[in-house]
């Protein structure tokens, strides 16, 4: 049975389509928040005032490594986007995505760009908080800065 | 006359559609959504609904706006908030709705579901999925460090001003890796106020996911109204987060039952304050009458 004719003849499914939608997307966001990092207020699971682990305390450090040098880049000319989807789902690309915004306060002769997300996480001895490493990546510079290219 | 069906689930009547259409439009100005690019053709769609009643249930326009609002969460997933994919369903579903030529019910089934969907994974996600909820430890940081409750940890005495201060100082130096760990300080009230939170929130929010997702017709399901209208008035007047609240009023409203004139008036009354309490600075005003 063909998609139109599924959607044609059963108008139940039809009706329900906005609820399976969020079915659907909230049950993914899941997957994502333990198998990819992403924090459980985003993307769509409801998971927002469940945990400690939210934007409120998700926090992006980058630091370029080169021969004798080895500094933190100030990341607050990068677009608050851009902050934002790397420390809430720090996938590889979103990481690599941020560093390649900070290019232009990278020093001659970076050689390696490490991104670390970090987050804060309650212990039993309340009202202590730690700060825990969510991901961290390491990227290669292979090219000049201006044409920041990672391996 | 689809915009006063009658009969819906369980023989209750439900509320014109016109009323919710215009909810919506309305909460889209009063809310304008996304980056410039979603912004100005969902304000222009909306005062266009709003402005021309020839508009207002014609299809496409809430098509365009289902469009746009998809687009904001694909474009923002990692940083937009729930309430945005919870507005895109409901924009999907009016679409539905007026592009089929279904009645009433079925809007008012949807948004039914809509609430008690939501609900129940907020709640699995409060229960199961996290362990600092209910071990109280989410309300405890949250009561301490989050701005958003700053004024209620005050007049309730959970935290004093300097020592507010001095945990925002503190949790700046721990985000920005000068400390390893932060020690928080707050009045001996806060443990107990924790804890009566967490399990309001989880009573309540549990409740109002049964109550909207079991079928309309049993006694039980009568309590949802009050419920989500309780939910509303307990959490929307301290957590600044009106977008939600709004758009819950709206779905609330749309799956009231219409001879109900009296949870009708309450769902637009908690509208409206949701609006006030959003600009009125009502929390600190206490805060500094005390």
């Amino acid at each position: 049975m063909s998609l139109r004719r599924l959607y044609r003849e059963a108008p139940r499914l039809r009706r329900r389509l906005p609820v399976l939608l969020l079915i659907l997307v909230a049950s993914v966001q899941v997957v994502l928040a333990f198998h990819g990092d992403l924090t459980p207020w985003k993307g769509g699971g409801f998971g927002m005032f469940a945990t400690v682990d939210g934007p409120l305390v998700r926090h992006v450090e980058l630091v370029v490594i080169g021969p004798g040098f080895q500094r933190p880049v100030d990341l607050s000319t990068v677009p608050t986007n851009e902050r934002r989807r790397a420390a809430n789902y720090p996938t590889r690309k979103h990481l690599w995505d941020l560093a390649k915004r900070s290019h232009s306060a990278w020093p001659e002769g970076t050689r390696e760009v490490r991104v670390s997300v970090w987050t804060a996480d309650g212990d039993p001895r309340l009202p202590r908080l730690r700060r825990v490493l969510v991901t961290e990546r390491r990227f290669q510079v292979k090219r000049p800065a201006s044409e920041a290219g990672a391996s | 006359m689809r915009g006063s069906r009658v009969g819906g689930a369980g023989g209750t009547k439900v509320i014109r559609s016109e009323l919710v259409l215009r909810l919506t439009l309305i909460y889209l100005v009063l809310k304008p959504i996304g980056e410039w690019w979603v912004q100005v053709p969902v304000l222009a769609l909306a005062a266009f609904g709003l402005l021309f009643p020839g508009m207002l249930r014609r299809p496409s326009v809430w098509w365009a706006l289902t469009l746009a609002s998809t687009l904001r969460v694909v474009h923002g997933f990692a940083w937009m908030d729930n309430h945005a994919y919870l507005l895109t369903y409901w924009l999907f579903a009016i679409a539905l709705y007026l592009a089929t030529e279904d009645d009433d019910r079925e809007l008012a089934t949807n948004a039914r579901f809509l609430v008690g969907a939501s609900f129940a994974f907020a709640v699995v996600w409060k229960t199961v999925l996290t362990r600092d909820f209910l071990s109280g430890d989410f309300f405890h940081m949250t009561l301490l460090l989050d701005e958003r409750f700053r004024d209620l940890g005050l007049i309730a005495d959970l935290v004093s001003p300097a020592q507010w201060k001095a945990n925002m100082a503190a949790f700046g130096q721990l985000l920005g890796g000068e400390r390893e760990t932060l020690e928080l300080a707050s009045s001996p009230r806060l443990p107990g106020f924790a804890r009566i939170a967490t399990w309001w929130t989880i009573f309540l929010e549990a409740a109002v996911a049964v109550t909207f997702l079991l079928p309309s017709r049993w006694r039980i399901a009568r309590a949802k109204d009050p419920l989500l209208l309780l939910f509303a008035w307990s959490t929307y007047p301290f957590a600044t987060v009106a977008g939600f609240g709004w758009l819950l009023m709206i779905l609330g409203i749309a799956q009231c039952p219409r001879r109900d004139r009296i949870l009708l008036g309450l769902y637009l009354v908690s509208f409206v304050a949701i609006l006030i309490m959003r600009d009125a600075p009502w929390t600190s005003a206490i805060f500094a009458f005390r």
